[in-house]
């Protein structure tokens, strides 16, 4: 149980919510995306993420993305054999990203980030796996509603549920492996979780463990969301003190930031526990609501940052 | 006698229970229902709403501040229901997360802290249509119709909604915001919105000068 356990990162750092994709997608700067695509397959990144999606700060349309894509794809390509994970909900950045896709270049399959409950089209993305081949991440997060639609998962018991139902089809329909399909148990902000999605991504990562039909399956989570909100000094620490956690379950890899060391810390490191007890504390008792133990956990993480600053 | 910026303290602090003592002790000292709130809840969440805008105060700490603001409130609830038309709440501010999009904890920042500036807080939750925001828009007469997305693809159900406000000229005095990580004032402006909100406490500024209290 002590091991530390091995994560295999996916790169994040193209995505418009960091300054230098922002400045590279603002000039359409093709040598600033394969200089973060290079820095980050250097710093072990064993896939980068491509996410050209608008934040806050920079406005980007639909047509804005896939007119850059088949630019963008090959250019990545040129810097690195890495796979390219494709980042959007929507099918047709998709198709646009993998049409301008070069697989001989690639030293591993192409993933898809991601299939979920909520994706219009899903059967579409269902045949587009199928059809070139892919990898894919798969949110556990959100569940189907009977008699169609989706909503988010609160129970891990749905998020399983979700779990086997993906797993069935993309066996059975898009002829994957199960080292092709990359479950995402879902990540929420550890301070202001009041719905415990938290726990609720660490017992559906239970849950997967505990079924023998699912061995070889992989599990990721997006690392940056887990500690937003905490100050500086304290965030890579938590993350890291995650994956030592999620890690003990099957955490395998992690959509993260390479130049941030998303390694778990060792299990003896106090933080780690420190995160468990807040965790702890998150889970409700006694027919209390998920937002009362949500507060609980904040205040124990509030703790834990007060320490960090104070030492 | 009641030291107000002593419930400010403690609130800021997250201080839970002794938010509670306080405020039955002002109660009991007879003080106006509607001063305990503005002088001692309301003020305190406006600086932690303040502190956190600048990185003062961090997520954590503004949540343990929302509990302790929540346990003071809830003592003077029922008061104030039952003086509701003595002590009408700022303004109502109806809120959701648009149709196919599930995220939603900007959202219930935005909720928290807009409940402890004052306003009466009808939260729709995630995953909602036009037809929703507009019932209960006209079903809590809103002032104020907060809506967030933190998909690109689900930005766009944001006009959808704002267009079925537009549509309905008994409705043309409630004001429309927007929020969420991929929306920003340009995309805001195209749409259509009364306004945007960058994050929690700056939302709750417009909230205020949407309803004339700034």
């Amino acid at each position: 149980m002590n091991e530390t356990p091995q994560i295999r990162v996916i790169g994040e750092l193209i995505n418009n919510a960091y300054g230098r994709a922002r400045t590279a997608w603002e000039r359409r700067d093709l040598d600033g995306y394969q200089a973060l695509a290079r820095l980050q397959a250097d710093g072990g990144a064993e896939a980068i993420n491509v996410n050209v999606d608008g934040t806050q700060r920079t406005s980007v349309r639909p047509a804005e993305m896939l007119e850059f894509l088949p630019r963008l794809i090959p250019a990545l390509q040129e810097a690195t054999d890495a796979a390219l994970c494709i980042d959007n909900p929507d099918i047709e950045y998709h198709r646009t990203a993998l049409r301008a896709l070069d697989r001989s270049k690639c030293r591993a399959k192409p993933i898809l980030n991601s299939l979920a409950a909520s994706r219009h089209r899903l059967d579409e993305m269902i045949a587009l796996v199928r059809e070139h081949d892919l990898r894919c991440i798969v949110m556990a997060s959100e569940r189907f509603l009977q008699g169609g639609g989706s909503a988010q998962s609160l129970d891990p018991r749905d998020s399983y549920e979700t779990v086997r139902i993906f797993v069935d089809r993309l066996v059975s329909e898009a002829g994957r492996t199960l080292d092709d399909i990359i479950i995402d148990p879902g990540l929420a902000p550890v301070g202001a979780d009041t719905y415990g999605l938290v726990n609720i991504g660490l017992d559906t990562l239970r849950l997967c463990a505990a079924d023998l039909h699912l061995r070889g399956l992989h599990f990721s989570v997006g690392l940056s969301n887990f500690a937003w909100g905490t100050p500086k000094s304290v965030r890579h620490r938590l993350e890291r003190a995650y994956l030592t956690l999620a890690g003990r379950f099957g955490l395998d890899f992690a959509l993260a930031n390479v130049e941030q060391n998303a390694a778990p810390l060792p299990a003896d490191d106090p933080i780690v526990g420190q995160l468990e007890s807040a965790l702890l504390a998150g889970r409700r008792i006694n027919g209390e609501s998920a937002e009362e133990a949500g507060f609980r956990q904040a205040e124990k993480i509030m703790d834990i940052c007060n320490a960090c600053a104070e030492t | 006698m009641i030291d107000y910026a002593q419930i400010n303290q403690m609130l800021y602090e997250g201080n839970a229970r002794e938010v509670e003592r306080l405020v039955r002790e002002a109660l009991a000292e007879a003080r106006p229902v509607s001063e305990i709130l503005n002088e001692g809840l309301i003020a305190g969440m406006a600086v932690v709403g303040e502190d956190f805008k600048y990185n003062i105060l961090y997520v954590p700490e503004v949540l343990v501040a929302a509990r302790a603001m929540k346990a003071g409130l809830a003592i003077l609830k029922p008061l104030l229901v039952a003086s509701a038309t003595e002590n009408p709440p700022r303004g109502t501010l109806v809120i959701g997360t648009v149709k196919g999009d599930l995220h939603d904890i900007g959202k219930n920042l935005v909720c928290m802290m807009a409940e402890g500036a004052g306003f009466k807080v009808v939260d729709l939750g995630v995953d909602q249509p036009a037809e929703r925001f507009l019932e209960a828009a006209v079903e809590h007469r809103a002032d104020i119709v907060g809506m967030s997305a933190l998909l690109t693809t689900t930005m766009p159900y944001m006009k959808v909604v704002i267009d079925a406000f537009q549509a309905r000229p008994e409705l043309a005095g409630v004001k429309l915001a927007v929020g969420g990580a991929p929306v920003n004032r340009m995309f805001a402006d195209e749409i259509g919105a009364d306004g945007y909100g960058p994050d929690a406490p700056s939302s709750v500024e417009m909230f205020l000068k949407f309803v004339g209290a700034t």
